[in-house]
């Protein structure tokens, strides 16, 4: 098979079940159309790739599942729970299908045939209908009515409803033998639904209210909210409701269902004729033109007036739905059609409108006169336009693999360290052209980083969209509702580091789920809202970028995680701690048990893994939490790992680096102060604990004249680091120490100077 | 790729502009900081296209344009306009301006208005 073929369908088909999966969840979330259209067009694609590649289980399922979101997305069934869940588990299978594709380039012999079954069962059994718009009346229509089943007078009456955002009900009722007045029972339900509401209605009105019919109404009405708030105004003991549904506007359906009207026939109406009869005689040529607006057009009167231009003006228009003032006014919704007379062939307007942005042309005709009245010639259904706003936008990429991408950052990271070795040479030798290219150098080599750089980095949403399935589910399974809130999904981080981070935060919002969120009953004891809300967000500052994992839930019990504490022999009896301090113990490798004590947040669980995860990306951790009101995890990470500045320093004669971005301020000049045996310094009025480097690498007492205060910053809390020397700062490659030395704190590397000589590079997060 | 002057009076504006098109290779000749200056640059520079501002001092937008539009019937001109405009942005595109922009601006979209506007 070819390579090429099956990287590709792996790819996109992963991108379909993406959407797919999030499209359900946002279903569950919030009845969306769309929302069922995107889902469906998913599955169908999926589907259409599986069978051209011949994977026959996954096009069957596909298949299966597809069947359910057309039913679904003609409202012959609900969004329900369970539909979600099994349309979930479909993508689940495929997921595992396609892994095993990814592997082996073929599909596994995974029996599909219970899952076909549940999908098909719930096609058959499960069909509920669409809570509200369909009650389960007898004699309910099966199929959907559609805006195009009705004659044009009353079809433009509910389109224009349906454009403005309302919902269009056709109902069938029977006034029963006990009602005595139906004709006064009739007006009673004109004043509930609102009479002006009332599109069309058969018998007349005036036949019904005489009483003079055979006690059965069919009429269509729209309303601004959903249909159940009136639905026991209308039905009673006197009202029988034989048929109720709702009038599907044929325009979203499928966006090259027509707008024009597809009779050949317009109107014999002299007037019309005999525009378009002087306006054919000068030679000129009558069109008729349907136009889209896109999307969330904004100022759709002025786009509109853009496309009147384009064609010749306003004075060649004979006829536009909506009006004129209409348009004006703002008041239509995306679709225009309208009548032009134009000396332009059909294919040059459509070249013209094309060019229009913001719209789409759905159809352009013809008006002819033939027989003495208006016909509509051919239907000129134009190239469909490339969406812009297609979300997946055809990119001009090349896909590399990343072991290259890899490879190239290595090579350059030599290529900096002999950048950095001319510039040492050049500062010893004196030669003009030397300094000029050496400047030069430096500064295509900065670029060419940031070149590599951004081929390396990747959005967080590659990991974050699998949260939300994740929060659902885990969510679903303990019977806490949650709102789970994703934002900064598009911060970028280098490729190694998302790999390595989602696990990390897959754990804390475990974590969160299980522990930080209360129950239900504590909720609504504590006089919290009874949904849960866990938020994860992320965002860059500076050479950092942060990614944040908070809820509302209990907060982090500060007495029972020092009890507890104490009773691992973490910490002393009579330790003081602050309620920080104490809650960093819960990322102490002791704390973590077995017997996780829920009513304390049961955190603690893990927590130390996950430290260290961060830690070994250069990153640091930090929990900050308010009993009772919920707790916040904030991580820290580098934006990039390889190359990075560095303050580079003395202790004890050896040289050492720290990263530039652990560096808040330097100071000569701060005094160290005691109390109770701890060193301080009192930096912009707060005191900060300080650390001698001298006496972390056992070099001997500081030399209290000669040393410097390197302010370093966590992401909350600062550290003074007292060194030697400050020397300078560098752009430093970072190389990882062998696995020997791995275990030995305080360094995260090393680095090669411009000498050739080793430097080690600190990681200062430890100290903390 | 085209040669667009960019009339407005805020420079940041301008500069958000002139990044997006410059990015896409198009090459801004000229900045005109209010209606005034915007004509004066047209005439002298005789851009491609124009990205116009409605609301400048010394001369509002739609005044520029059609002076613009009276030296040049062939200008090309995109108007920059903000929610709230429109009935200024409908007066503009009667007066020939080819399309309009709503801040905030999506590069995107910036960058389809100018390759059409310019071919059309």
């Amino acid at each position: 098979m070819n390579a090429e073929f099956l990287s590709m369908f792996i790819d996109e088909t992963k991108e379909h079940l993406e959407s797919w999966s999030n499209g359900l969840l946002e279903l569950e979330k919030e009845y969306s159309q769309e929302q069922i259209a995107t889902i469906f067009r998913s599955a169908h694609t999926i589907k259409g790739m599986a069978m051209s590649m011949g994977f026959e289980r996954m096009g069957k399922v596909t298949h299966s599942a597809e069947n359910l979101l057309d039913a679904l997305r003609n409202e012959k069934i609900a969004v329900t729970p369970d539909l979600i869940d099994v349309l979930l588990q479909a993508v689940d299978a495929l997921l595992r299908i396609l892994q095993c594709i990814e592997e082996d380039e073929q599909e596994p012999s995974l029996d599909v045939s219970e899952l076909i079954g549940k999908l098909e069962g719930y096609l058959t059994t499960g069909a509920e209908p669409k809570a509200g718009s369909q009650p389960k009346e007898e004699g309910r229509s099966s199929s959907i009515p559609t805006v195009s089943d009705y004659p044009e007078a009353v079809r433009v009456s509910i389109q224009n409803a349906i454009d403005n955002g309302h919902r269009v009900y056709e109902a069938d009722i029977t006034f029963t033998e006990e009602c005595v007045m139906p004709g006064a029972r009739w007006l009673q339900i004109c004043n509930s639904i609102q009479e002006e509401r009332i599109i069309h209605m058969t018998p007349d009105e005036s036949v019904v209210e005489s009483d003079g019919f055979d006690r059965n109404v069919r009429f269509i009405f729209w309303l601004p909210e959903d249909i159940e708030s009136v639905m026991d105004l209308i039905v009673g003991s006197e009202v029988r409701l034989n048929h109720l549904a709702e009038i599907q506007s044929t325009l979203d359906e499928a966006s090259d269902s027509p707008v024009l009207p597809q009779t050949g026939h317009i109107t014999d109406n002299d007037v019309i004729l005999k525009i378009v009869d002087e306006v054919s005689n000068k030679n000129h040529h009558v069109y008729e033109i349907g136009i889209r607006l896109s999307a969330g057009t904004l100022m759709k009167s002025a786009r509109a007036l853009v496309v009147f231009n384009a064609i010749g003006g306003e004075d060649q228009l004979i006829y536009t739905d909506p009006s004129m003032l209409n348009i004006e006014k703002e008041n239509f919704g995306t679709d225009i059609r309208f009548v032009v007379w134009s000396d332009d062939s059909l294919d040059a307007i459509n070249n013209t409108l094309s060019d229009i942005t913001e719209i789409e042309v759905i159809e352009i005709r013809e008006w002819k006169i033939v027989n003495n009245a208006v016909e509509r010639g051919e239907r000129f259904v134009p190239q469909k336009k490339e969406k812009k706003e297609s979300k997946k936008t055809t990119s001009r990429t090349v896909r590399v693999d990343i072991e290259k991408l890899d490879s190239l950052m290595s090579v350059f990271s030599e290529l900096v360290i002999d950048k950095t070795r001319f510039e040492k040479i050049n500062e010893e030798l004196t030669h003009d052209g030397l300094a000029a290219t050496v400047a030069h150098m430096s500064r295509v080599s900065n670029e060419l980083q940031e070149v590599i750089m951004q081929m390396r980095v990747i959005p967080l949403d590659t990991i974050f969209s699998r949260f939300p399935r994740m929060v659902r589910d885990t969510a679903k399974k303990l019977g806490k509702p949650i709102e789970f809130v994703v934002s900064g999904e598009e911060t970028e981080l280098d490729r190694t580091v998302i790999e390595e981070i989602g696990d990390p935060i897959m754990h804390l919002l475990r974590n969160s789920l299980d522990h930080g969120i209360e129950s239900i009953e504590k909720r609504i004891a504590n006089g919290k809202s009874e949904t849960g809300r866990i938020e994860l967000k992320a965002y860059p500052s500076g050479n950092s970028v942060y990614i944040e994992v908070s809820d509302d839930g209990g907060g982090i019990n500060t007495n029972k995680v020092f009890e507890k504490a104490v009773s691992k022999g973490l910490v002393p009896p009579t330790a003081n701690l602050s309620e920080r301090d104490i809650h960093q113990l819960l990322f102490s490798s002791g704390f973590s048990t077995a017997d996780q004590i829920t009513d304390l947040s049961g955190r603690g669980v893990g927590l130390d893994v996950v430290k260290g995860t961060v830690e070994s990306l250069s990153g640091r951790i930090e929990v900050i939490s308010q009993e009772g009101e919920g707790t916040r995890f904030v991580i820290q990470l580098p934006m990039t790992l390889a190359i990075m500045q560095g303050l580079e320093i003395e202790v004890a004669g050896n040289p050492y680096f720290i990263p530039i971005n652990n560096v808040q301020e330097i100071d000569r000049n701060l005094q160290i102060q005691v109390l109770d045996d701890r060193e301080f310094v009192l930096w912009r009025d707060v005191p900060i604990p300080v650390v001698h480097l001298r006496e972390v690498f056992r070099e001997g007492e500081p030399s209290a004249d000669s040393t410097y205060i390197v302010i370093s910053n966590g992401s909350s809390r600062f550290l003074a680091v007292s060194v030697d020397e400050i020397t300078g700062q560098k752009e430093i490659v970072l190389k990882p120490l062998d696995r020997r030395f791995r275990s030995i704190r305080f360094l995260s590397g090393a680095t090669i100077l411009g000498d050739g000589s080793v430097a080690l590079i600190l990681d200062l997060n430890s100290l903390f | 790729m085209s040669r667009i002057l960019v009339v407005d009076d805020a420079a940041f504006m301008r500069m958000m502009i002139k990044t997006m098109v410059e990015k896409a290779g198009h090459t801004v000749v000229g900045e005109g900081v209010n209606g005034a200056d915007g004509v004066e640059k047209y005439k002298s520079l005789r851009p491609d296209l124009v990205t116009m501002d409605i609301t400048m001092p010394q001369k509002d937008g739609i005044q520029a344009l059609k002076e613009i539009m009276e030296f040049d019937k062939s200008a090309v001109v995109i108007m920059a306009s903000a929610m709230g405009q429109q009935a200024m942005v409908m007066d503009a595109i009667r007066s020939g301006a080819k399309d309009f922009l709503v801040k905030p601006f999506v590069e995107s979209r910036v960058l389809e208005a100018i390759e059409k506007a310019v071919r059309g």
